[in-house]
Protein backbone atom coordinates (compact mmCIF):
# COMPACT_ATOMS: atom_id res chain seq x y z
CA UNK A 1 0.00 0.00 0.00
CA UNK A 2 3.17 2.43 1.10
CA UNK A 3 4.33 1.49 -2.57
CA UNK A 4 1.04 2.34 -4.45
CA UNK A 5 1.00 5.52 -2.05
CA UNK A 6 4.87 6.80 -3.53
CA UNK A 7 3.92 6.23 -6.72
CA UNK A 8 0.15 7.99 -6.82
CA UNK A 9 2.14 11.01 -5.19
CA UNK A 10 5.24 10.87 -7.81
CA UNK A 11 2.52 10.60 -10.15
CA UNK A 12 0.34 13.53 -9.27
CA UNK A 13 3.57 15.28 -8.89
CA UNK A 14 3.84 15.00 -12.41
CA UNK A 15 0.56 15.72 -13.21
CA UNK A 16 0.41 18.89 -10.79
CA UNK A 17 3.56 20.22 -12.37
CA UNK A 18 2.60 19.25 -16.14
CA UNK A 19 -0.86 21.24 -15.49
CA UNK A 20 0.97 24.20 -14.53
CA UNK A 21 3.30 24.50 -17.14
CA UNK A 22 0.55 24.11 -19.78
CA UNK A 23 -1.63 27.05 -17.50
CA UNK A 24 1.97 28.85 -17.69
CA UNK A 25 2.20 28.55 -21.60
CA UNK A 26 -1.15 29.07 -21.85
CA UNK A 27 -0.83 32.39 -20.37
CA UNK A 28 2.48 33.18 -22.29
CA UNK A 29 1.07 32.39 -25.53
CA UNK A 30 -2.36 34.30 -24.54
CA UNK A 31 -0.24 37.32 -23.78
CA UNK A 32 1.70 37.18 -27.02
CA UNK A 33 -1.82 36.71 -29.24
CA UNK A 34 -3.18 40.51 -27.82
CA UNK A 35 0.49 41.76 -27.75
CA UNK A 36 0.32 40.38 -31.47
CA UNK A 37 -3.10 41.77 -32.17
CA UNK A 38 -1.69 45.48 -31.00
CA UNK A 39 1.00 45.39 -33.31
CA UNK A 40 -1.17 44.64 -35.67
CA UNK A 41 -3.53 47.38 -34.82
CA UNK A 42 -0.10 49.85 -34.80
CA UNK A 43 1.28 48.23 -38.05
CA UNK A 44 -2.06 49.09 -40.30
CA UNK A 45 -1.19 52.60 -39.46
CA UNK A 46 1.23 54.86 -41.31
CA UNK A 47 2.85 55.71 -38.50
CA UNK A 48 6.17 54.59 -36.85
CA UNK A 49 6.17 53.08 -33.57
CA UNK A 50 8.73 51.43 -30.68
CA UNK A 51 8.29 47.79 -29.12
CA UNK A 52 10.75 47.46 -26.00
CA UNK A 53 10.84 43.59 -25.42
CA UNK A 54 12.89 43.04 -22.37
CA UNK A 55 13.22 39.34 -22.77
CA UNK A 56 15.63 39.78 -25.48
CA UNK A 57 16.37 43.60 -23.84
CA UNK A 58 16.08 45.09 -27.40
CA UNK A 59 14.18 48.33 -28.55
CA UNK A 60 12.66 47.95 -31.70
CA UNK A 61 11.81 51.13 -34.29
CA UNK A 62 8.93 49.51 -36.14
CA UNK A 63 6.48 50.26 -39.03
CA UNK A 64 4.23 48.51 -40.58
CA UNK A 65 4.86 45.65 -39.15
CA UNK A 66 9.24 45.41 -40.09
CA UNK A 67 11.52 46.52 -37.92
CA UNK A 68 14.20 49.22 -39.09
CA UNK A 69 16.36 49.91 -36.07
CA UNK A 70 16.95 47.85 -33.18
CA UNK A 71 19.16 49.12 -30.30
CA UNK A 72 20.23 46.53 -27.66
CA UNK A 73 19.85 47.54 -24.25
CA UNK A 74 22.25 46.47 -21.74
CA UNK A 75 20.48 46.86 -18.78
CA UNK A 76 16.71 47.27 -17.66
CA UNK A 77 14.26 47.11 -14.91
CA UNK A 78 10.42 47.72 -13.90
CA UNK A 79 8.58 48.62 -10.70
CA UNK A 80 4.72 49.21 -11.03
CA UNK A 81 1.26 47.16 -12.14
CA UNK A 82 1.39 44.70 -14.86
CA UNK A 83 2.07 46.46 -18.00
CA UNK A 84 -0.87 46.41 -20.65
CA UNK A 85 -0.97 44.48 -24.03
CA UNK A 86 -2.50 47.24 -24.84
CA UNK A 87 0.10 50.21 -26.39
CA UNK A 88 1.14 52.72 -24.81
CA UNK A 89 1.28 56.73 -26.17
CA UNK A 90 4.08 59.08 -25.42
CA UNK A 91 2.88 62.15 -24.41
CA UNK A 92 6.08 63.64 -23.65
CA UNK A 93 9.84 63.28 -24.06
CA UNK A 94 12.12 64.88 -20.83
CA UNK A 95 15.21 65.77 -20.46
CA UNK A 96 18.18 67.91 -18.00
CA UNK A 97 18.57 69.40 -21.35
CA UNK A 98 16.03 69.06 -23.77
CA UNK A 99 16.96 70.11 -27.66
CA UNK A 100 16.09 73.43 -28.84
CA UNK A 101 15.21 74.46 -32.16
CA UNK A 102 16.48 77.67 -34.01
CA UNK A 103 14.49 79.99 -34.75
CA UNK A 104 15.02 81.75 -38.69
CA UNK A 105 15.33 85.24 -38.68
CA UNK A 106 14.16 85.89 -41.81
CA UNK A 107 16.35 88.26 -44.51
CA UNK A 108 19.53 86.57 -42.44
CA UNK A 109 20.06 83.69 -44.13
CA UNK A 110 23.72 82.93 -44.80
CA UNK A 111 25.40 83.04 -47.98
CA UNK A 112 26.74 79.34 -49.02
CA UNK A 113 30.17 80.40 -48.74
CA UNK A 114 30.29 80.94 -44.82
CA UNK A 115 27.33 79.02 -44.41
CA UNK A 116 27.41 78.07 -40.69
CA UNK A 117 24.92 75.36 -39.93
CA UNK A 118 22.40 76.16 -37.09
CA UNK A 119 20.53 72.86 -37.01
CA UNK A 120 19.23 70.27 -35.00
CA UNK A 121 20.95 67.37 -35.27
CA UNK A 122 21.43 63.85 -33.90
CA UNK A 123 24.48 65.03 -31.90
CA UNK A 124 22.11 68.03 -29.99
CA UNK A 125 19.92 65.01 -28.35
CA UNK A 126 20.08 64.57 -24.88
CA UNK A 127 21.67 61.08 -23.40
CA UNK A 128 19.43 60.78 -20.70
CA UNK A 129 16.11 61.35 -20.94
CA UNK A 130 12.26 60.44 -19.74
CA UNK A 131 9.73 59.10 -21.80
CA UNK A 132 6.29 60.02 -20.46
CA UNK A 133 3.42 57.80 -21.79
CA UNK A 134 -0.04 57.76 -20.81
CA UNK A 135 -1.27 55.41 -18.22
CA UNK A 136 1.33 56.20 -15.89
CA UNK A 137 3.70 54.45 -17.81
CA UNK A 138 7.21 56.18 -18.03
CA UNK A 139 10.40 55.16 -19.33
CA UNK A 140 13.88 55.87 -18.22
CA UNK A 141 16.11 56.01 -21.17
CA UNK A 142 20.23 56.00 -19.45
CA UNK A 143 23.21 55.56 -21.08
CA UNK A 144 26.10 53.43 -20.62
CA UNK A 145 29.29 55.17 -20.89
CA UNK A 146 33.68 54.32 -19.70
CA UNK A 147 34.65 57.12 -17.31
CA UNK A 148 33.97 58.07 -13.84
CA UNK A 149 31.75 59.82 -14.21
CA UNK A 150 29.23 58.09 -16.39
CA UNK A 151 29.48 55.42 -13.97
CA UNK A 152 28.78 57.31 -10.91
CA UNK A 153 25.83 59.32 -12.76
CA UNK A 154 24.72 55.73 -13.08
CA UNK A 155 25.33 54.16 -10.44
CA UNK A 156 23.34 56.79 -8.65
CA UNK A 157 20.43 56.59 -10.69
CA UNK A 158 20.01 52.84 -10.09
CA UNK A 159 20.51 53.69 -6.53
CA UNK A 160 17.44 55.85 -7.03
CA UNK A 161 15.70 53.59 -8.51
CA UNK A 162 16.32 51.09 -6.02
CA UNK A 163 14.86 52.60 -3.55
CA UNK A 164 12.60 55.68 -4.32
CA UNK A 165 10.47 53.70 -7.48
CA UNK A 166 9.47 51.51 -4.67
CA UNK A 167 8.51 54.47 -2.75
CA UNK A 168 6.39 55.73 -5.81
CA UNK A 169 4.73 52.46 -6.63
CA UNK A 170 3.42 52.13 -3.16
CA UNK A 171 2.26 55.73 -3.07
CA UNK A 172 0.33 55.65 -6.58
CA UNK A 173 -1.39 52.59 -5.28
CA UNK A 174 -2.63 53.80 -2.10
CA UNK A 175 -3.64 56.75 -4.47
CA UNK A 176 -4.96 54.23 -6.94
CA UNK A 177 -3.44 55.53 -10.05
CA UNK A 178 -1.49 53.61 -12.48
CA UNK A 179 2.16 54.00 -12.06
CA UNK A 180 4.97 51.94 -13.81
CA UNK A 181 8.28 52.74 -14.61
CA UNK A 182 11.16 50.85 -16.75
CA UNK A 183 14.91 52.21 -17.07
CA UNK A 184 17.02 51.08 -20.26
CA UNK A 185 20.27 51.52 -20.77
CA UNK A 186 21.60 52.09 -24.42
CA UNK A 187 24.81 53.31 -25.98
CA UNK A 188 24.93 56.75 -26.48
CA UNK A 189 24.00 56.41 -30.01
CA UNK A 190 21.19 54.17 -29.62
CA UNK A 191 20.01 56.43 -26.43
CA UNK A 192 20.09 60.02 -29.12
CA UNK A 193 18.84 57.83 -32.10
CA UNK A 194 15.86 57.00 -29.80
CA UNK A 195 15.15 60.31 -28.88
CA UNK A 196 15.71 61.88 -32.39
CA UNK A 197 13.51 59.35 -33.71
CA UNK A 198 10.04 59.23 -31.51
CA UNK A 199 7.97 61.92 -31.53
CA UNK A 200 4.77 62.71 -29.06
CA UNK A 201 2.08 61.00 -30.23
CA UNK A 202 4.02 57.50 -31.29
CA UNK A 203 2.83 54.73 -29.70
CA UNK A 204 4.56 52.07 -28.30
CA UNK A 205 4.07 48.09 -27.48
CA UNK A 206 5.99 47.05 -24.09
CA UNK A 207 6.30 43.33 -23.95
CA UNK A 208 5.85 41.67 -20.22
CA UNK A 209 8.36 41.51 -17.91
CA UNK A 210 8.92 37.84 -16.95
CA UNK A 211 9.30 36.90 -13.44
CA UNK B 1 -7.01 -2.53 8.68
CA UNK B 2 -6.76 0.96 9.91
CA UNK B 3 -4.24 1.66 8.11
CA UNK B 4 -5.07 0.99 4.85
CA UNK B 5 -8.45 3.16 5.31
CA UNK B 6 -5.79 5.70 5.93
CA UNK B 7 -3.92 5.36 3.21
CA UNK B 8 -6.83 5.35 0.82
CA UNK B 9 -8.28 8.49 2.14
CA UNK B 10 -4.61 9.76 1.82
CA UNK B 11 -4.40 9.08 -2.06
CA UNK B 12 -8.22 10.08 -2.65
CA UNK B 13 -7.19 13.48 -1.17
CA UNK B 14 -4.11 13.83 -3.16
CA UNK B 15 -6.19 12.71 -6.23
CA UNK B 16 -8.48 15.19 -5.62
CA UNK B 17 -6.74 18.00 -4.26
CA UNK B 18 -4.32 17.76 -7.52
CA UNK B 19 -7.44 17.50 -10.18
CA UNK B 20 -8.76 20.73 -8.29
CA UNK B 21 -5.71 22.28 -8.14
CA UNK B 22 -4.60 22.01 -11.79
CA UNK B 23 -8.56 22.63 -12.75
CA UNK B 24 -8.69 25.83 -10.87
CA UNK B 25 -5.15 27.19 -12.30
CA UNK B 26 -6.82 26.52 -15.96
CA UNK B 27 -9.67 28.01 -14.57
CA UNK B 28 -7.92 31.40 -13.78
CA UNK B 29 -5.90 31.62 -16.64
CA UNK B 30 -8.51 31.15 -18.66
CA UNK B 31 -10.90 33.93 -16.86
CA UNK B 32 -7.53 36.23 -16.86
CA UNK B 33 -7.50 36.31 -20.16
CA UNK B 34 -10.26 37.90 -22.55
CA UNK B 35 -9.78 35.12 -25.34
CA UNK B 36 -11.93 33.14 -23.14
CA UNK B 37 -14.87 34.97 -23.47
CA UNK B 38 -14.82 34.11 -27.47
CA UNK B 39 -15.46 30.38 -26.81
CA UNK B 40 -14.17 28.03 -23.86
CA UNK B 41 -12.19 26.28 -26.24
CA UNK B 42 -8.39 28.10 -25.85
CA UNK B 43 -6.32 25.24 -26.19
CA UNK B 44 -2.25 25.66 -26.41
CA UNK B 45 -2.67 24.27 -30.05
CA UNK B 46 -5.48 26.78 -31.37
CA UNK B 47 -3.46 29.60 -29.99
CA UNK B 48 -0.41 28.88 -31.48
CA UNK B 49 -2.01 28.76 -34.74
CA UNK B 50 -3.74 31.92 -34.26
CA UNK B 51 -0.28 34.11 -32.92
CA UNK B 52 1.45 31.94 -36.18
CA UNK B 53 -1.94 33.96 -38.47
CA UNK B 54 -1.19 37.38 -36.63
CA UNK B 55 3.09 36.86 -37.19
CA UNK B 56 1.64 35.62 -40.79
CA UNK B 57 -0.56 39.15 -41.28
CA UNK B 58 2.15 41.64 -39.54
CA UNK B 59 4.72 40.10 -42.41
CA UNK B 60 2.47 40.97 -45.28
CA UNK B 61 2.04 44.57 -43.38
CA UNK B 62 5.88 45.20 -44.27
CA UNK B 63 6.95 46.80 -47.80
CA UNK B 64 7.12 44.66 -50.86
CA UNK B 65 9.09 45.10 -53.95
CA UNK B 66 11.46 47.97 -53.99
CA UNK B 67 10.91 50.29 -51.38
CA UNK B 68 13.12 53.92 -50.02
CA UNK B 69 14.49 53.59 -46.14
CA UNK B 70 15.22 56.99 -44.90
CA UNK B 71 17.37 57.65 -41.15
CA UNK B 72 17.38 61.22 -40.87
CA UNK B 73 18.92 60.61 -37.44
CA UNK B 74 21.73 59.15 -39.81
CA UNK B 75 21.30 60.95 -42.61
CA UNK B 76 21.40 57.85 -44.79
CA UNK B 77 18.88 56.85 -47.24
CA UNK B 78 18.35 52.71 -48.36
CA UNK B 79 16.95 51.29 -51.45
CA UNK B 80 15.51 48.40 -51.02
CA UNK B 81 14.01 45.32 -52.10
CA UNK B 82 12.84 43.43 -49.23
CA UNK B 83 15.50 42.28 -46.76
CA UNK B 84 18.75 43.31 -49.35
CA UNK B 85 19.39 46.69 -49.71
CA UNK B 86 20.76 47.81 -53.31
CA UNK B 87 21.60 51.07 -52.17
CA UNK B 88 23.08 53.29 -49.62
CA UNK B 89 23.21 56.91 -50.02
CA UNK B 90 24.05 59.65 -47.79
CA UNK B 91 21.69 62.82 -47.64
CA UNK B 92 20.73 66.20 -46.60
CA UNK B 93 17.26 66.02 -44.46
CA UNK B 94 14.99 68.72 -41.94
CA UNK B 95 17.23 71.37 -40.34
CA UNK B 96 14.25 71.29 -37.70
CA UNK B 97 14.62 75.09 -37.23
CA UNK B 98 11.81 77.30 -36.98
CA UNK B 99 10.45 80.17 -39.44
CA UNK B 100 7.53 82.86 -38.23
CA UNK B 101 6.43 85.38 -40.54
CA UNK B 102 6.61 88.84 -40.04
CA UNK B 103 2.86 89.16 -39.05
CA UNK B 104 3.10 86.30 -37.25
CA UNK B 105 -0.23 84.54 -38.38
CA UNK B 106 2.06 81.46 -40.10
CA UNK B 107 4.76 79.73 -38.72
CA UNK B 108 7.11 76.69 -40.21
CA UNK B 109 9.22 73.68 -38.41
CA UNK B 110 11.48 72.34 -40.87
CA UNK B 111 11.24 68.90 -40.00
CA UNK B 112 11.62 65.85 -42.36
CA UNK B 113 7.93 64.68 -41.84
CA UNK B 114 8.17 60.69 -40.17
CA UNK B 115 6.00 57.49 -40.74
CA UNK B 116 5.19 55.65 -43.83
CA UNK B 117 4.49 57.22 -47.27
CA UNK B 118 4.85 56.39 -50.94
CA UNK B 119 6.03 57.57 -54.17
CA UNK B 120 3.19 60.10 -55.38
CA UNK B 121 4.94 61.70 -58.55
CA UNK B 122 8.43 61.05 -60.48
CA UNK B 123 9.69 64.12 -62.36
CA UNK B 124 12.76 65.01 -64.89
CA UNK B 125 14.38 67.79 -64.63
CA UNK B 126 11.81 69.29 -61.48
CA UNK B 127 11.54 73.18 -61.66
CA UNK B 128 11.12 74.27 -57.90
CA UNK B 129 7.93 76.00 -56.72
CA UNK B 130 9.04 78.07 -54.22
CA UNK B 131 6.00 78.11 -51.56
CA UNK B 132 6.07 81.43 -49.08
CA UNK B 133 8.24 80.31 -46.42
CA UNK B 134 11.37 80.55 -48.89
CA UNK B 135 10.33 84.39 -49.97
CA UNK B 136 9.63 84.98 -46.02
CA UNK B 137 13.26 83.30 -44.76
CA UNK B 138 14.96 85.42 -47.45
CA UNK B 139 12.57 88.74 -46.09
CA UNK B 140 11.04 89.30 -49.68
CA UNK B 141 7.84 89.70 -50.41
CA UNK B 142 5.53 86.83 -51.33
CA UNK B 143 4.89 87.47 -55.22
CA UNK B 144 1.42 87.15 -56.55
CA UNK B 145 2.51 86.25 -59.38
CA UNK B 146 2.86 82.37 -59.95
CA UNK B 147 5.63 82.64 -62.58
CA UNK B 148 8.01 84.34 -59.63
CA UNK B 149 7.89 81.05 -58.09
CA UNK B 150 8.95 79.22 -60.38
CA UNK B 151 12.95 78.58 -60.08
CA UNK B 152 14.69 76.02 -62.21
CA UNK B 153 17.98 73.69 -61.75
CA UNK B 154 17.67 74.03 -58.04
CA UNK B 155 16.34 70.61 -57.42
CA UNK B 156 18.86 68.57 -58.95
CA UNK B 157 17.85 66.12 -62.45
CA UNK B 158 14.97 64.14 -60.71
CA UNK B 159 12.65 64.49 -57.71
CA UNK B 160 10.49 62.30 -56.34
CA UNK B 161 7.61 63.73 -54.45
CA UNK B 162 6.19 62.18 -51.19
CA UNK B 163 3.70 64.36 -50.42
CA UNK B 164 2.40 67.80 -49.10
CA UNK B 165 5.11 69.45 -50.81
CA UNK B 166 8.16 67.13 -49.67
CA UNK B 167 10.29 65.80 -52.22
CA UNK B 168 13.42 63.43 -52.61
CA UNK B 169 15.73 65.32 -55.13
CA UNK B 170 18.99 66.57 -55.70
CA UNK B 171 21.30 68.95 -54.26
CA UNK B 172 23.68 71.68 -55.46
CA UNK B 173 25.35 71.51 -52.27
CA UNK B 174 26.93 68.51 -52.29
CA UNK B 175 29.28 69.52 -49.45
CA UNK B 176 26.38 69.71 -47.59
CA UNK B 177 25.28 65.80 -47.41
CA UNK B 178 25.29 64.45 -44.36
CA UNK B 179 24.08 67.41 -42.27
CA UNK B 180 20.77 68.54 -41.07
CA UNK B 181 19.86 71.64 -44.06
CA UNK B 182 16.84 71.00 -45.69
CA UNK B 183 13.58 72.35 -45.37
CA UNK B 184 12.06 69.27 -44.61
CA UNK B 185 12.77 67.83 -48.50
CA UNK B 186 15.29 64.65 -48.50
CA UNK B 187 18.34 65.93 -50.59
CA UNK B 188 20.88 63.32 -52.66
CA UNK B 189 23.86 63.46 -54.40
CA UNK B 190 23.20 63.40 -58.24
CA UNK B 191 24.30 59.36 -59.42
CA UNK B 192 22.16 57.93 -56.02
CA UNK B 193 19.07 60.19 -57.47
CA UNK B 194 19.81 58.55 -60.49
CA UNK B 195 19.28 55.05 -59.12
CA UNK B 196 16.77 55.92 -56.89
CA UNK B 197 14.82 57.49 -59.66
CA UNK B 198 15.25 54.44 -61.83
CA UNK B 199 14.49 51.72 -59.37
CA UNK B 200 11.87 52.86 -57.17
CA UNK B 201 8.31 53.15 -59.12
CA UNK B 202 4.86 55.47 -58.58
CA UNK B 203 3.76 53.56 -55.13
CA UNK B 204 6.96 52.63 -53.93
CA UNK B 205 6.89 52.89 -50.12
CA UNK B 206 8.96 55.42 -48.21
CA UNK B 207 9.40 54.62 -44.44
CA UNK B 208 10.71 57.57 -42.72
CA UNK B 209 12.06 57.71 -39.08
Amino acid sequence: MARLLICTVVFFLNFFFAANAITGELESLEKENALLKTELKLARKQNIYFVFDPGKKIVYLKAKGAAFREFPAGGTGFWGTPISTEPYKLLKRTALMSPEREEIKPGEKEKADNFELQALELKDMPRNFKLILDEGMVLYVRTENNGVLPFLRKNLFLHRWRFLQPLFTVWNSIHKKPYSAIYIMLKEEDAKSLYWSIYEGVETIIYPFEK
Amino acid sequence: MKKNIFFKILLISIITFTLYYSCALRTAAAMSSQKTKEAGTVSIASLKAKNKILEQKLKELSPKGIYIVVDTAKNELYLKNGGKTLKQAVISSGSGNILEDSAGKRSWIFDTPKGVYSVRAKVRNPVWIKPDWAFIEEGEPVPDNAKERLEPNVLGDYALGFGNGYFIHGTLYTRLLGRNVTHGCVRVGDEDLKTIYKAAPIGASIVIY
